[in-house]
């Protein structure tokens, strides 16, 4: 039938050739992307480099001297990232990077269950890297998405240690210098996060919650700082991944998002993703063949059993079929990208998930699963003096009371999964999830109140 | 998470002839993080195993050596069948072991092999 695209489907045929050559420059290949499409070192070096900077020239999406901040956790992927654009900023050559780049990493060890050692020493790797690239570098616990007690107030909160300024007015006793205190400061942020991921029902929803929960945090982080956009690192072979879990997670309205070069769901700090033409073989041998230091970022399931999570399961599925069909990721990925992101301007801001920033597409769809739960969150700042702009800009106004119910109404259907058992509190959500639930409630009574004055 | 630093100073230890036995056994057991690095001098090799025959081995006993010897759980996040599993990228002397034969290629003494997860979290 269709002979000739059966051809690049079926398994490339292991033939010994026994030196193969490069495409480009005819010397021998050192590095295999495909069956046919081998490089030299020097070729694939210069491949990649080009690559990187035509996806972000291409996107003409990052303006000169804009502030960006590059998502770094010391894993494979971010370290390839930071060294790129270190290189390509610092070289003197036509396609030039040009925009001003800081490193924000987000200290996840006490949800992976590290060791303070090991904390301490992943801090120490993290801050030399970034150190030798002279960006600026803001560190914090995840745990901070929980505000302790004593500052309820996140926007405040965001002081971001910027590590590297203080190594620098520190040089000379630098050697041990902050990191206990750093360390000491995110256990005490941690108290509340390790509480509630012991409370999420599966591996599944920890890990959906821990990506949710990042991402927020860099955005909050970014928007404290001044940056307007955010580079993550996520690659082609991850992105593949993530299509496909989203849609076995129910988060399909939220694929298109999830795998574009700018993700704008939120207006003040864009998402971009420079490294998603690159498949992780590729990112392994950039690293292995330029020396680059990394670490191997460990996740929830780590050393578990393939089934343990569906992502894991996914990126199981997707690598194996990778092996035997090299395009594989490539036909996920422009699948996924055919998928429209739709003008998100238009879209009513109730609609909108107020946990992963997606349409919310569903109604109701986890009816019955309610639970009666009534919000113990009382106002914190007794002198509920509001501006009377009565959205709750300015953040003085008392505390509406929330139920459960009213909580997970607001969520995705995806969103709602996360929680989808019955032993959460109140206290265990995210307080920009709450503020961000009871602006669109105090919008809504608003319009309610105002409904029958307005003229049809 | 001892056996990554490995991965950066590759460099350095093709210069200074230090002969890194192969794995780091704690790494293994803790997660499977494979940026896992052989300075592999055949001697060695022999003297581990504790037998003369087959002086030049293939990489299909390597890997069963390995799955023998240094994973004490799960297997399975590391070898498929004969071969390492789908996601393990094999760097021979820094070049894609499928341009040198796979499973049937000999190891050479002073060869660097390199096993490197691409999966994610290792
Ligand atoms: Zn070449
Ligand atoms: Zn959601």
């Amino acid at each position: 039938m269709c002979n000739v695209e059966d051809q690049d489907l079926l398994p490339p045929s292991k033939a010994k050739n026994a030196s193969r050559t490069c495409i480009k420059c005819k010397e021998v290949a050192q590095i295999v992307l495909r069956a046919d499409n081998c490089y030299c070192r020097s070729c694939f070096i210069a491949y990649f480099t080009h690559k990187f900077r035509a996806t972000i020239g291409k996107s003409k999406l990052i303006r000169s001297n804009e502030k960006v901040l590059l998502a770094f956790s010391g894993g494979p992927r971010s370290s390839a990232m930071l060294y790129l654009v270190h290189e390509g900023l610092s070289e003197n050559i036509h396609k030039k990077l040009r925009f001003l780049p800081g490193v924000v990493f987000i200290d996840d060890g006490a949800i992976l269950q590290l060791s303070e050692n090991e904390r301490r020493n992943y801090l120490e790797f993290i801050r030399t890297t970034v150190s030798k690239t002279g960006f600026p570098l803001f560190c914090e616990s995840l745990g901070k998405i929980f505000p302790t007690n004593q500052d309820t107030n996140i926007q405040s909160n965001l002081l971001s240690s910027d590590l590297s300024n203080t190594t620098r007015s520190d040089a000379t006793s630098s050697s041990n210098f902050d990191l206990d205190t750093l360390i000491k400061r995110f256990k005490n942020d941690e108290l509340k996060i390790v509480q509630v991921f012991e409370k999420l029902p599966n591996s599944t929803a920890k890990e959906d919650m821990l990506h949710i929960l990042r991402k927020k945090l860099i955005q909050q982080i970014a928007e404290a700082n001044g940056y307007t956009k955010v580079m993550f690192a996520d690659c082609g072979t991850r992105l593949a991944v993530k299509i496909l879990s989203d849609i076995a997670q129910g988060r399909g309205s939220s694929v298109a998002h999830d795998v574009t070069f700018a993700d704008e769901r939120n207006q003040a700090v864009t998402l971009v993703r420079p490294m998603r033409e690159f498949l992780t073989k590729e990112v392994a041998n950039y690293l292995t063949l330029k020396s680059i230091d990394y670490r191997t970022r460990l996740s929830l399931t780590t050393m578990k059993p393939v089934k343990s999570s569906i992502e894991r399961l996914t990126e199981n599925f997707v690598t194996d079929l990778q092996a035997s069909f090299p395009s594989t990721v490539n036909t996920i990925c422009r699948t996924g990208d055919k998928l429209s992101v739709g003008d998100t301007s238009k879209i009513d801001a109730d609609a909108i998930c107020p946990l992963c920033d997606s349409r919310i597409d569903t109604n109701n769809s986890l009816e019955g699963k309610t639970t009666s739960k009534t919000t113990s969150k009382i106002c914190q700042n007794t002198a509920d003096s509001c501006c009377g702009e009565g959205d709750g800009s300015c953040n003085r106004i008392a505390r509406i009371n929330l139920t459960a119910k009213e909580i997970e109404d607001r969520l995705c259907y995806g969103c709602r999964l996360i929680f989808h058992s019955n032993n959460w509190e109140m206290d265990d959500l995210p307080q920009f999830l709450i503020d961000a639930i009871e602006k669109q409630l105090r919008r809504k009574r608003l319009k309610e109140e105002i409904e029958e004055f307005l003229l049809d | 998470m001892a056996c990554c630093a490995i991965s950066g100073s590759i460099q350095a230890q093709y210069n200074s002839k230090v002969i890194l036995l192969p794995f780091n056994f704690q790494c293994l057991n803790n997660s499977d993080s494979f940026c896992v690095m052989l300075w592999w001098p055949l001697q060695q090799a022999l003297n581990v195993t504790g037998n003369g025959q087959a002086y030049r081995w293939d990489m299909k006993k390597l890997i069963s050596w390995i799955k023998e010897n240094l994973l004490q759980e799960r297997p399975e996040l590391f070898v498929q069948g004969d071969s390492v599993r789908p996601g393990i990228l094999v760097l021979i002397n820094e070049s894609d072991w499928e341009l040198l034969g796979e499973l049937e290629y000999h190891l050479e003494e002073n060869d660097c092999i390199l096993f490197i997860s691409t999966l994610h979290g290792g």
